[in-house]
C-alpha cells in the first residue's frame, strides 16, 4: 500500500512541524508545508495530493475556505479545516469543496488521524 | 393730519366768505330796497304835488274871490299876476271886456268861447260863487290852462293861469328828487314834462313800475289828479337810482376788503402769538430728555396757561417715566447679570419667535452673532431640522409645556451636540415668549461616541486575543508534542522541560510587553530582548563569566512577527549560552537589532564562543531549536545566514512589518 500525500497549509510553523510529525507517524507523507494561500494553490495542483490539511486563518489576510475552494476548482481533494474560531467558516461559501471537516485549535493528535483517515477513506 | 394752522385759516376763510356773502345779499337786497324807496317816494310825491298843486289853485281862486270884491278891477290885477287873461263874456259866451291880457293871447272882445273847452266848462258852471275847470290847452294860446270862473250879472267873469309859471314850480319839486314829472290827459297825452328833452308824446299804458324808454330805463308812476282831471306822471331814470346803488356798492366793497385785511392780519396774528410758542414747544418736546424733568417752565411760555400747563404735564409725565425706566433698568440689569453668569447658552424669543436677546458665553463671535440674529425670527436664522424642532419647542410653550431636545449642528471645526430646554415665559398669564437654554454637550458626545467606538475596537480586539490566544495555546501544545519526541532519559526531560519553559516564557513576555501599549498589537522590542535575555541567563544560572552587550535601536515590532522573532531569539541565546562556553571561561554575547534601509531590520546574534562544528548547516541540523530558528525566520520572511569565524553568528534579514 502506498502512502497518502498530504499537503499542509498553515502559516504558523511550529503547528506545521507538529502535524507532518503527527502525519509522518501515522503514515502519512507529507509532501509539502504551504504558509501562504498563495504558495498552497501552485504546489497543489503539481503535487496532487489525497487531502489537504488547511489553517482557515493565513497571513496576509489569506483565507484558507478560499484556497480551498479555489484548489477544489482545479480537482477534487478533501481538506481538513482546523481553525481557531468554528465561526470562521461559512459552510454556504463552500461549493466546490464536497468533502471536509473542521477541527477547533489545539487538535487533538488522535482526532486528526480519526479525520484524516475519514477524509481519504482509509 | 390736520394741523391748526390749517383749520384756522379754514375757519377765517369760512367767515371771509360768509361775510362776502353777506355783502354781496346786502347789495341786492339794498338795491331792491333802494328801487322800492324810490317808487314809494314817487307816490308820496305825486301826492305832495297834488296837494301843492290844489293849494296853489285854492290861493289863487281865494285872491280872485278878493278881486271880484274890487272895485277897480284894472287896478287889482296887478296884484294877482298869476293870472294871465282876465275878461268878462256874456251870456253867450262871447268875451265882452277884457280886464287884462298876455302879450301871446289871442283874446280879444267878441271872441267866441263857445266851441272851446272853456265854453263847455261856463255852460256847465253850476250857480255858487266860484269854479276852477280842469287843466287843458286853452284857446288863446295852445298853452295849458286852468280857468277860474264865477257868474258876473249875466255873464262870467273869466281867471286864466296859464302853467308856465306852474311847470316852473314842478320842474322844482322834480329836481330835488332827479326826476322827471309830466302832465298828461285823461287819454294819456301828455301835456308837459319838466324835463324838455324828454321826448315823449303818450304815457305808457303799463303801470309796470320799471319801463324803457329809447334805450333808457326808467322807474315809472303815475296818478289821475281830480283837481287838474289829468294825470300827473313821475319817470326816475334807473341810473339815477343806480348811481346810488353803486355808491351801496362801493362802501360794500370797502366792507369786505377791511374785513378781508382784518381776516389776513388776525390769522397772521394767531399764527405769531399761537403757532409760534406751539411750534417752539413742539421743537422743545421733541429734543426733550427724560432727565430734564423739574426744570421750571422756560420764561417764553410762561404767559400761555395752556402751553404751560402742556409742559408742566410732560415734566410730571417725564418723572413718571423716569421712575419707571429707573426700575425697569433695574430689573432688567438683574436679569442681565443672571442672564450673564450663566454658562449655558440663553435665547431669549417673543411671542413672534424673534430673537430678543442672545448669551452665547465663550463664543469668538458672542457679539456680532448677538448683533446678527437678535430682531429676526428663529425661522430666518436656523436651518430646516433645527428649525422644525424649536417650531415644535414653541407650540408645546404655547400650550404651557417645557420642551427639551437634543441638537447637532454642523460647524466648520466639527459637529457640535446641544441639549436645549425651552421653556415658555408667561407675560400677564398669557404665553409671551420662550426662553431656551442651551447646553453645548458636545464633549460629553464625543466621549459617547469614543466610548463607542472603543468599546468595537475592543470587541475587535477580544476577538483577536482569543484568536490568537487559541492559536499560541496551539504553538504550545505543538512545542510540547514536538519536544517530546526528543526526550529519552531523565536528563533529556529535565532540559525538555527547560527548553519549554522558556519558549513559552518568550512568547508569555511578548504579551506582557504588549499589554503595556494602546493598540495591544505592538511590542517595544529593544525592551524585550533585554528582559528576555536577563531572564535566559537567570534561567541557565550562569555566573557573571558571560557578558551579553546590546546594540539594539528603539524598534517596535507587531506581534505577528515578534512572537517569532521572540523564539528566535530565545533559541539562539539559549543555544549560544549551552554550547558557545566551556565553563569558567569568560565569554561574551553580541545582540544587535538595526534598521538595514528599505523598512528591512537585521537581527544578529554572534557571541566569543568556540563556534560551530564543521560543516555545520542549518537546514539539517538535529537540534530542534535550530530547526526551529530556520522555519521561524521562513515564517517572518526573513534570510537567515550563519557564520562561523571566532564564535556563531547568526543573522536574520527580515521585513520589519509583516
Amino acid at each position: 500500500m502506498t502512502k497518502k500525500n498530504v499537503m499542509i497549509v498553515e502559516d504558523e510553523v511550529i503547528i506545521a512541524l507538529e502535524l507532518e510529525m503527527i502525519l509522518e507517524r501515522a503514515g502519512y507523507a507529507v509532501t509539502h508545508i504551504s504558509y501562504t494561500a498563495e504558495d498552497a494553490m501552485k504546489y497543489a495542483e503539481a503535487d496532487r495530493p489525497d487531502i489537504i490539511i488547511m489553517d482557515v486563518m493565513l497571513r496576509d489576510n489569506g483565507s484558507g475556505i478560499d484556497a480551498a475552494e479555489r484548489i477544489n476548482g482545479m480537482f477534487a481533494v478533501p481538506v481538513l479545516f482546523i481553525t481557531g474560531n468554528r465561526k470562521l467558516i461559512d459552510e454556504n461559501s463552500l461549493k466546490n469543496t464536497s468533502s471536509y471537516y473542521v477541527m477547533s485549535k489545539p487538535p487533538c493528535e488522535n482526532d486528526i488521524i480519526k479525520n484524516v483517515k475519514m477524509l481519504v477513506g482509509d | 393730519m390736520r394741523s391748526i394752522r390749517f383749520t384756522f385759516i379754514l375757519l377765517e376763510g369760512l367767515t371771509l366768505a360768509v361775510a362776502l356773502l353777506f355783502s354781496i345779499l346786502l347789495l341786492y337786497i339794498l338795491q331792491d330796497g333802494i328801487k322800492d324807496r324810490y317808487i314809494s317816494s314817487h307816490v308820496t310825491s305825486m301826492e305832495t304835488i297834488e296837494i301843492m298843486v290844489e293849494n296853489y289853485l285854492d290861493d289863487n281862486m281865494r285872491a280872485f274871490k278878493n278881486f271880484i270884491d274890487m272895485p277897480d278891477k284894472e287896478g287889482a290885477s296887478r296884484f294877482i299876476p298869476v293870472y294871465s287873461d282876465i275878461y268878462y263874456c256874456s251870456d253867450r259866451l262871447h268875451v265882452t271886456v277884457i280886464i287884462t291880457k298876455e302879450a301871446e293871447s289871442h283874446i280879444f272882445p267878441g271872441y267866441d268861447l263857445g266851441k272851446s273847452n272853456v265854453g263847455l266848462f261856463l255852460a256847465n258852471m253850476g250857480s255858487g260863487s266860484l269854479h276852477h275847470s280842469p287843466m287843458y290847452r286853452s284857446p288863446e294860446n295852445d298853452g295849458l290852462s286852468v280857468y277860474i270862473a264865477t257868474r258876473y250879472g249875466n255873464g262870467f267873469l273869466v281867471g286864466r293861469i296859464g302853467m308856465e309859471k306852474f311847470r316852473d314850480y314842478l320842474a322844482r319839486i322834480a329836481g330835488y328828487a332827479n326826476s322827471i314829472i309830466t302832465l298828461a290827459t285823461k287819454d294819456g297825452y301828455i301835456l308837459f314834462s319838466t324835463d324838455k328833452s324828454f321826448h315823449v308824446n303818450m304815457l305808457p299804458s303799463r303801470t309796470d313800475q320799471e319801463i324803457e324808454i329809447s334805450g333808457q330805463k326808467y322807474l315809472y308812476t303815475r296818478k289821475h289828479s281830480e283837481i287838474l282831471d289829468n294825470y300827473i306822471a313821475m319817470f326816475t331814470p334807473l341810473s339815477t337810482v343806480y348811481l346810488i346803488v353803486r355808491t351801496v356798492q362801493y362802501y360794500v366793497i370797502v366792507f369786505a376788503i377791511i374785513i378781508f385785511v382784518m381776516i389776513i392780519a388776525k390769522i397772521t396774528w394767531q399764527s405769531l402769538m399761537i403757532m409760534r410758542p406751539l411750534g417752539s414747544l413742539g421743537a422743545l418736546l421733541g429734543a426733550w430728555d427724560l432727565n430734564r424733568a423739574g426744570e421750571e417752565v422756560p420764561g417764553k411760555f410762561i404767559s400761555y396757561d395752556e402751553i404751560s400747563s402742556v409742559y408742566d404735564i410732560f415734566q410730571e409725565k417725564s418723572i413718571q417715566i423716569n421712575n419707571a425706566v429707573a426700575a425697569l433698568r433695574e430689573s432688567e440689569e438683574k436679569f442681565r447679570t443672571t442672564i450673564a453668569a450663566m454658562v449655558d447658552q440663553v435665547f431669549v424669543f417673543n411671542g413672534e419667535g424673534a430673537f430678543v436677546l442672545c448669551h452665547t458665553p465663550g463664543a469668538d463671535d458672542a457679539g456680532a452673532f448677538a448683533g446678527a440674529v437678535v430682531g429676526k425670527t428663529y425661522s430666518e436664522v436656523m436651518d430646516g431640522e433645527t428649525a422644525q424642532k424649536f417650531n415644535a419647542a414653541f407650540d408645546a410653550n404655547k400650550r404651557g409645556d417645557s420642551s427639551e431636545f437634543d441638537l447637532s449642528i454642523e460647524k466648520t471645526a466639527g459637529t457640535r451636540w446641544y441639549s436645549v430646554r425651552v421653556s415658555p415665559n408667561r407675560i400677564n398669564d398669557a404665553y409671551g415668549g420662550s426662553i431656551a437654554v442651551v447646553r453645548d454637550i458636545t464633549e460629553r458626545k464625543m466621549a459617547e461616541q469614543q466610548a463607542q467606538l472603543d468599546l468595537m475596537e475592543k470587541d475587535i480586539l477580544l476577538k483577536e486575543i482569543h484568536h490568537r490566544v487559541k492559536n499560541n495555546l496551539n504553538v504550545i501544545t505543538s512545542l510540547l508534542n514536538l519536544q517530546s519526541d526528543q526526550i529519552g532519559d531523565r536528563e533529556q526531560a529535565i532540559e525538555a522541560f527547560r527548553e519549554s519553559r522558556n519558549r513559552i516564557f518568550s512568547m508569555a513576555l511578548v504579551h506582557e510587553k504588549l499589554y503595556q501599549t494602546k493598540s495591544f498589537s505592538q511590542v517595544n522590542f529593544k525592551e524585550y530582548i533585554e528582559d528576555m535575555t536577563g531572564e535566559l541567563i537567570h534561567a541557565y544560572a550562569l555566573g557573571e563569566h558571560v557578558s551579553i552587550a546590546f546594540d539594539v535601536e528603539e524598534i517596535m515590532l507587531d506581534i505577528n512577527v515578534a512572537i517569532p522573532c521572540g523564539l528566535i531569539l530565545n533559541e539562539l541565546v539559549s543555544n549560544a549560552l549551552k554550547h558557545a562556553f566551556t565553563e569558567n571561561t569568560p565569554g561574551r554575547i553580541a545582540i544587535s537589532l538595526k534598521s538595514a534601509g528599505g523598512g528591512a531590520l537585521e537581527l544578529e546574534v554572534s557571541d566569543s564562543g568556540k563556534g560551530l562544528p564543521e560543516g555545520f548547516a542549518i537546514v539539517s541540523a538535529k537540534s530542534l531549536g535550530l530547526q526551529l530558528v530556520n522555519l521561524l525566520s521562513k515564517q517572518i520572511g526573513g534570510a537567515l545566514t550563519v557564520e562561523s569565524a571566532r564564535g556563531a553568528i547568526f543573522k536574520i534579514r527580515f521585513a520589519g512589518q509583516p
